[in-house]
């Protein structure tokens, strides 16, 4: 199957600095997946997002080396109009993501909608639809502006949703969120990824990824690629001391290894919770 | 860097779009302010002139005259005060783009143009449409003149270049300090702004592409 | 009657607009233009808007104007002299220049102050939208209606944080002046700094699709305004007709 992402040996340099941002990156994804990205602050996890939506070059420009490729096509050959109805982004910061020209919050999520031309019937229709799954009624006819910086955010994920790409981008979506409204949003990522939508999730919230993600990417400080792969996999190969942060149940994994409660695997390490419960039921179940 | 395309067909990018209600907002803020603190001078041109530097002339245009037809809601009388928006602003921009304001010299000999291209267009409009009256307070400078027997023309440019050239500068002033604090990554995506990134970076660009 | 006229479709209300201007610049004299003052009034009234037209008028129209009449009468023209006062001359040739020129810009200037006062710019936008404008023009104007108010609540927020922080707001005018550039500086570049990624939010929300854009709650023509659209183009052309041919 054609992948539906594919990035060869990319290298990216912002104008105006002389070290690249991103070196080597090179990955394939395929439909439905949701894939994570981890790395220090200044790795390179937004400028990546970037590279997959074509803002950079388009927008950032800078020097932009290799390959990027959705659905086997090279992402300079689509259009914006096609790029905004394929790849949904949604940013860290709430409050650049109003359009700032809509006063009710219902019109902001159909702004979308309008600018493809939509007829107002389906606009309705479908916004309608976005209200009622994010539980926005209550604010439908309040001004954006005036929002809370939560609300905000539930709001322009509704104004993607509402257009329905085939990528959704999460740029660390919760960084501003309270718990509550954390659980909301990794309880949509769970739903975009039932039905079947490709997901990118760059996020601090180690413990929560983990049990969303199917592919993990690492990133260092440099912005160059150091692993791609299944997570269990991938962080078997490093250990708490190393700069990136590990999940909790692999750190956990890994104590007890090291205090010798538990056999070391070298090539699987539990992620999630769940997982490590698991890993030690097992072991105490073939003592 | 490579070539850029300039002109009125390329600078209304989507960035450069976004700061016209930036400009617009930023000369009502400035006025807002002015007043507040019991200014003698008027920061009404601040938003006009730094996206017309950054920007460029056009959309330094669209700027000055959005600012009129938006102050024109309130007060019908700004409106065709918008032709010296345009002025200014085409002025303004014309000299960024020649690279007036990198340096000091520059910046005396394009403060003392734009000014007088204010004072003259504001002069056509207020003696054309409205008898060389403007309903503020400059309107006693120029009754002064006409006492003393000098023509309308000349009255109201005396006017005009009297009570606009500290306003011109500072608001020039004003909006270079502002431009010297926006980061070089915002101003390199912009036409006009490369001018305005420090030296060395540039070189550091040159050098590397 | 206070809603009905708010609620017009914008191009209705522009018609009466356009005819007013053309008919006061083409016709001769000053009574029509002036009558036009107490036409925008009824209008307001009707609107429930006259408060508020009185008082922008008196502000600026009516100003202007008397400023007109004095430089006019007494500082420009220093012929047929009517009549003196002190040292000041009334000259008749500058009584006339004033009432052609002051007649004109109270018609104008009354006839949009109203309009303005009963139309929102949301629906101007709507209006421009359905006759095909540019896009990026109407959503220029729209932005800029939003954030004004908006940064001027900031600009507040930040001048009393200022003020906290020990930035002089009061005292002699160095001082004053000194306070303006930390004031107004972090409004405009917290504003700049959001717009990068504001450009790439519309980007996401499809802004460059270069097809017609359509509205999610369309802004229509009634029966009312097509039937009213009539009747004031006929007016107007009756005036016109009337006021500049006979």
């Amino acid at each position: 199957m054609n992948p539906l992402i594919e990035l060869n040996d990319v290298l990216y340099r912002y104008p105006l600095t002389r070290k690249s941002a991103l070196r080597h990156i090179q990955f394939k994804v395929t439909s439905g997946m949701v894939m994570g990205i981890i790395g220090v602050n200044g790795s390179g996890k937004t400028t990546l997002c970037n590279v997959i939506r074509s803002f950079i070059p388009n927008f950032y420009q800078g020097d932009l080396q290799g390959t990027v490729t959705l659905k086997g096509k090279p992402l300079n050959q689509y259009s914006e109009t096609e790029l905004s109805q394929l790849v949904g982004y949604i940013f860290q910061n709430p409050f650049t993501q109003i359009s700032g020209v809509k006063d009710t919050v219902a019109e902001e999520i159909g702004y979308g909608l309008e600018n493809l031309g939509v007829s107002s019937k389906k606009i309705q229709k479908r916004v309608a639809k976005m209200i009622d799954l994010l539980n926005l009624s209550d604010i439908k006819d309040k001004n954006p502006f005036d929002l809370s910086g939560g609300q905000k955010q539930m709001v322009a994920i509704a104004a993607i949703l509402a257009i329905n790409p085939e990528i959704f981008i999460f740029d660390e979506p919760t960084s501003q969120l309270d718990p509550a409204g954390t659980t909301k949003i990794f309880k949509i990522i769970q739903q975009l990824k039932s039905q079947g939508k490709t997901v990118i999730l760059v996020e601090h919230k180690l413990d929560l990824m983990m049990q969303y993600i199917d592919q993990l990417l690492v990133l260092d400080e440099q912005g160059q690629q150091i692993a791609w792969g299944k997570p269990e996999e991938i962080l078997a190969s490093f250990t708490e001391n190393q700069t990136i942060a590990l999940p909790t149940a692999t750190r956990v994994y890994q104590r007890m290894a090291a205090q010798h409660l538990i056999p070391i695997a070298t090539n699987k390490v539990p992620v999630t919770q769940d997982e490590i419960v698991q890993t030690i039921q097992n072991f105490q179940e073939t003592r | 860097m490579r070539k850029r395309k300039i002109g009125i067909r390329y600078d209304f990018n989507l960035l450069a779009l976004l700061l016209i209600p930036i400009g617009v907002s930023l000369s009502v803020v400035g006025y807002q302010l002015s007043t507040v603190l019991k200014l003698p001078i008027f920061i009404d041109l601040i938003g006009t002139v730094m996206v017309s530097m950054i920007a460029g002339p056009w959309v330094g245009a669209a700027t000055g005259i959005l600012g009129n037809l938006v102050n024109g809601m309130l007060n019908p009388i700004s409106i065709p005060f918008a032709f010296v928006s345009l002025c200014t602003a085409l002025a303004t921009g014309y000299l960024s783009r020649w690279k007036m304001y990198t340096n000091i010299v520059g910046i005396v000999i394009a403060g003392l143009l734009v000014d007088v291209v204010s004072a003259t267009s504001s002069a056509v409009v207020s003696v054309l449409l409205f008898g060389g009256v403007t309903g503020t307070g400059t309107d006693f400078i120029t009754a002064a003149f006409l006492a003393t027997g000098q023509q309308i023309w000349t009255s109201v440019i005396s006017t005009n270049l009297i009570s606009g050239t500290i306003n011109t500068i500072i608001n020039m002033v004003l909006a270079l300090l502002i431009i010297h604090n926006i980061p070089p990554r915002f101003l390199v995506k912009l036409n006009y702004g490369w001018n305005y990134i420090p030296k060395k970076l540039r070189r550091l660009e040159e050098s590397l592409s | 009657m206070t809603h009905f006229i708010p609620r017009l479709y914008p191009t209705t209300k522009a018609w009466l607009v356009l005819g007013i201007i053309l008919c006061s610049i083409f016709i001769p004299g000053y009574w029509f233009q002036y009558s036009i003052f107490l036409v925008a009034l009824v209008l307001a009234m009707l609107s429930g808007v006259a408060k508020r037209y009185t008082s922008l008028f008196l502000k600026s129209i009516f100003i202007i104007s008397l400023f007109i009449f004095i430089i006019q009468t007494f500082l420009v023209y220093h012929d047929h002299i009517i009549g003196s006062w002190y040292i000041f001359k009334v000259s008749s040739t500058g009584l006339q220049a004033s009432l052609t020129m002051t007649s004109k810009i109270v018609a104008i200037g009354a006839i949009l102050i109203w309009f303005f006062q009963v139309t929102q710019v949301k629906d101007i936008a709507a209006a421009m939208q359905n006759a095909g404008w540019n896009k990026k023009l109407i959503f220029v104007m729209l932005s800029t209606m939003q954030l004004i108010p908006q940064m001027t609540s900031m600009m507040n927020t930040i001048a009393d944080a200022q003020r906290s922080r020990g930035v002089e707001t009061e005292g002699n005018l160095i001082t004053r002046m000194k306070s303006f550039v930390p004031m107004l500086g972090p409004v405009v570049l917290t504003s700049i700094e959001q717009n990068e990624e504001r450009v790439l939010t519309l980007e996401s929300r499809a802004f460059s699709n270069r097809q017609r854009p359509t509205l999610m709650v369309p802004v229509n023509k009634t029966k009312a305004d097509y039937l009213l659209s009539w009747i004031i183009i006929i007016i107007m052309l009756g005036i016109f007709y009337w006021g500049v041919f006979k």
